[in-house]
């Protein structure tokens, strides 16, 4: 048994040449241990699907190695193919004019299953996802939903030891994202499948889903614990939501203030209030946020002391929440 | 809706349509690739006549003339039905803008006109350059006589039938985008047909004449036809050619393609709109 | 080798059974792949007609309009395919699955040959029965021999195509349609290549289909026989043991080119 079924070692990519160079990821190094549900959590454009194609073996590194069960992804792409698959969220790859089970079986060869065997698998899984009214119709003609589930049929079909999960639950209704979470977690946990390395923006999936969990931004990686250490790290600073009746004042004086380490903001159109998550170095500093929020004629609705949440590592590693971290990147 | 906005709206479907068509080459690559396709289109007719009229050692230059002018004209066609039969497809299905261009307030109208004028402007890119290397090749290298008067060309019977001609198309085309809104099963090949009933029927290669009288029938109803006609009276200015006959058949042959293309047009918008089909996405 | 030769033969079968499967759901692409072809066909037939050539001449519209029927499917049922996998989201999981690229592009292939063949039986049909054309089977090993042999000389330039489209997007779809007419015209689809000048005719030999297309003509237009078509024969034969492997060497290029800058599965290129 390995120690670490996934490895990377100071992966650096960049896209680009010359003046016009980018650097997706640098020098990232992971490793996720067989069995473990692993998260990659960061805003968009943080380097995580180059990660994860890279590993799956459509992205050669610029520099740096990387290893899965053991086969480096450069030297022996064959033999890490053998043991992968990949489900991306936001596409749903087939052909829409086979049915369901015609796609599944498809695909199924690609890793040569017998047919026989193929056709079990394909029964078993349309009846764990739940969407075997749906097998013999056409793949146009299935809603989102649907096409996901299959999706991530199609992506266990192999019984694959490591299962790639790229933003899985992208655009799917809450109901059905849940499914697919807690059928992943079954797999991986109660069945010991597999391994899984899962890329995602939303932090309550990787608070539900994973053992440990990456935070990555601008390519680098920030911190790497479970979900429950790196709550627990950031016990020792107090973090509060303020409500303010405002959502057009700039909130941006409070980021600047003495002792605030972190603030993010959340509008709400439909209420009319802002609140504000702030996190600060000791609890006197939400007096003066208070005072200053005063001074801007701005009224405070509430101030309640919270229990840290992922997004909170983020804003302390970071300083500013994903909506945040987005709009800068994309100016 | 104001002139004003009917314009913007061509002019930036004009230039969509450009971007989309030439911005995977540099303008010479680009120029290459309007030009190759056409050229060996014009060297195959041309070479079938070389070749046929040297089976028999009886050479027609006047025939060589008929189809040199209709191959090369032809180029708009192509160009127009492969332009306006992918569009839909294109933009529903593969870059998902449809739906966005119907709700804006400038009409899906004009934006699919503006495309259209792309198309135009691409086959006369292609034209000239066939035209200009078709002379070099038969005429320069291979002396075959061609009986054209580059220097006396009737423009404005040229200019009249070109105007007409791409209405006619163009309209022609507006059926296609119907179709390709209601159904997405012929999509691909529903601007192929056309192509290809019009090579065979409307005079491009070889006189109407000797197709078979079912065939003529056919050909004597299709707007290529007196296209054909009127601008190879336009080049080889055929004393006693009936052109203001052909004129007229051909504004008929035009009013009629309007008519049609433009309602089933017209009648396919409502239909997509109530069976939910502007934004619907193929997996093809 | 060979857990790894069945698999990826599986993978050819399975590829294979999507082309068809969807094909027989479209029952109208057959009726267009039927009738296009045989409509721009009729129009060079009667330009040979109006020029009172010969009668073979019709004859070799015909067989040139069959085989070129091949080339369009190996253009874009194969070659273009990674194309539009690329854009539906599918190449990305071919190449992440422990499969070789040839296989799945030989299944694309036959899976394309099924309806290309009903195509070219229509062309054929439209030639004897319309046009009556003279056609002569007194040696029909030997024509089939050139059909087999030009048909796999033209897949194996094919996946050498394919391998283009790997890496390339829109400029990939244009070059494969620059390779539509001038092939036609170069490899002498409806006319003999001997009345071109030297140095076309000299291009049109690095083109196989040119050399199929000679040697069928011969035999079933012209009555001639092995004797005659020999060296088409040897040119093909050596056609397939060039490209074949120089396809895999080239789709291997391709696809670690894509992977270094990033463009395997870049959609909209």
């Amino acid at each position: 048994m390995l120690e670490n079924f996934v490895e990377t070692r100071d992966l650096v990519r960049t896209f680009g040449k010359k003046n016009d160079v980018v650097k997706a990821l640098d020098g990232v190094s992971i490793s996720i241990r067989e069995g473990e549900i692993f998260g990659l959590l960061g805003p968009n454009g943080a380097g995580k699907t180059t990660i994860i194609k890279i590993l799956t073996t459509l992205l050669l590194p610029t520099s740096g190695e990387a290893y899965v069960g053991g086969f480096s992804v450069v030297k022996e792409a064959n033999k890490v193919r053998n043991i992968i698959n990949l489900v991306s969220g936001g596409e749903t790859p087939g052909y829409g004019i086979l049915t369901v089970s015609e796609n599944l079986w498809f695909f199924s060869q690609l890793y040569g299953l017998p047919s026989s065997v193929a056709k079990e698998k394909i029964k078993r899984l349309t009846v764990d996802l739940d969407f075997k009214k749906y097998a013999t119709t056409r793949m146009a003609k299935l809603s989102t939903g649907f096409k996901q589930r299959m999706s991530l049929a199609r992506g266990l079909l192999n019984d694959p030891k490591m299962l790639f999960l790229d933003e899985p639950t992208l655009g799917l209704d809450v109901l059905t994202a849940k499914r697919l979470r807690t059928y992943v977690i079954d797999w991986a946990k109660r069945e010991k499948k597999g391994t899984v390395l899962l890329t995602t923006h939303y932090m309550a999936e990787a608070d539900e889903m994973c053992d440990r969990v990456a935070i990555i931004n601008n390519g680098k990686i920030l911190a790497c614990d479970s979900p429950t250490a790196l709550k627990e790290n950031l016990k020792a600073t107090p973090i509060a939501k303020i409500d303010v009746s405002s959502i057009q004042a700039d909130f941006s004086f409070i980021q600047k203030m003495r002792g605030v380490v972190g603030c993010s903001e959340t509008r709400s159109i439909q209420t009319g209030v802002t609140s504000l998550k702030v996190m600060a170095q000791n609890e006197k500093v939400f007096s003066d946020i208070m005072s200053k929020l005063n001074e801007e004629k701005l009224k405070v609705l509430s101030i309640n002391e919270t229990e840290p949440t992922l997004e909170d590592v983020y804003i302390r590693l970071v300083g500013k929440g994903f909506e945040q971290a987005e709009e800068k990147a994309n100016a | 809706m104001a002139v004003s906005t009917i314009l913007k709206a061509v002019k930036q479907a004009i230039w969509v349509g450009w971007k989309v068509e030439t911005n995977w080459a540099d303008p010479l690559v680009f120029a290459i690739y309007y030009l190759i396709r056409p050229l060996a289109g014009l060297l195959i007719v041309g070479f079938i006549y070389l070749i046929g009229s040297g089976a028999t050692g009886v050479f027609n230059p006047n025939y060589f003339a008929f189809m040199f002018i209709g191959n090369s004209f032809f180029i708009y066609v192509v160009q127009i039905m492969t332009t306006m039969g992918m569009l839909i497809h294109d933009d529903r299905s593969h870059y998902e803008v449809l739906k966005h261009i119907y709700l804006a307030p400038s009409s899906l109208w004009w934006y699919i006109l503006g495309r259209a004028l792309n198309g135009v402007m691409n086959a006369s890119i292609s034209l000239l350059l066939t035209l200009g290397f078709g002379v070099a090749i038969f005429q320069g290298l291979l002396h075959q006589q061609i009986p054209i008067n580059w220097f006396g060309v009737n423009f404005p019977v040229l200019a009249l039938s070109l105007v007409l001609g791409m209405i006619c198309f163009v309209a022609l085309g507006f059926l296609l985008c119907g179709i390709n809104i209601m159904t997405s099963r012929v999509q691909f090949m529903l601007s192929e047909y056309v192509s290809g009933i019009l090579y065979l029927f409307g005079g491009v290669v070889f006189l109407p004449e000797i197709l078979p009288s079912w065939g003529q029938a056919i050909s004597n109803a299709l707007p290529i036809t007196y296209f054909l006609r009127t601008i190879r009276f336009a080049f080889l200015n055929q004393a006693g050619s009936a052109f203001q006959t052909d004129l007229l058949y051909l504004a008929v042959t035009t009013l009629a393609t309007i008519l049609v293309g433009v309602g089933a047009f017209k009648i396919a918008m409502y239909k997509a709109r109530k069976d939910g089909l502007i934004d619907r996405k193929e997996e093809y | 080798m060979l857990d790894n030769l069945v698999l990826n033969l599986r993978v050819a079968y399975a590829r294979l059974w999507v082309r068809v499967k969807g094909g027989n759901r479209e029952p109208e692409w057959l009726v267009a792949e039927m009738f296009i072809p045989v409509l721009t066909l009729s129009a060079y037939v009667f330009m040979y007609r109006m020029l009172h050539a010969p009668p073979e001449f019709t004859g070799f519209v015909v067989i040139g309009g069959t085989m070129i029927a091949f080339w369009v499917n190996v253009l874009w049922n194969m070659s273009a395919q990674f194309y539009w996998e690329k854009e539906t989201g599918n190449l990305e999981i071919y190449l992440v699955a422990p499969i070789s690229r040839m296989a799945i592009l030989l299944g694309m292939a036959l899976g394309g040959f099924v309806n290309t063949t009903l195509r070219a039986v229509a062309i054929l049909a439209a030639g004897i029965l319309i046009f009556q054309v003279p056609f002569s089977l007194s040696e029909p090993v030997t024509a089939l021999l050139m059909f087999f042999l030009t048909i796999v000389a033209l897949y194996a330039l094919g996946m050498l195509f394919a391998s283009l489209f790997l890496l390339y997007g829109r400029e990939a779809w244009h070059t494969a349609n620059l390779f539509q007419e001038p092939v036609y015209f170069l490899s002498g689809s409806y006319f003999p290549t001997s009345s071109l000048p030297f140095f076309l005719q000299l291009l049109a030999s690095f083109i196989p289909l040119t050399f199929g297309l000679d040697g069928i003509r011969q035999v079933v237009i012209l009555n001639k026989g092995i004797a005659d078509v020999w060296l088409n024969v040897l040119v093909l034969v050596v056609f397939i043991f060039v490209l074949l492997p120089l396809s895999k060497v080239a789709l291997n290029y391709m696809e670690n080119l894509g992977k270094k800058e990033g463009r395997l599965t870049l959609r909209w290129q």
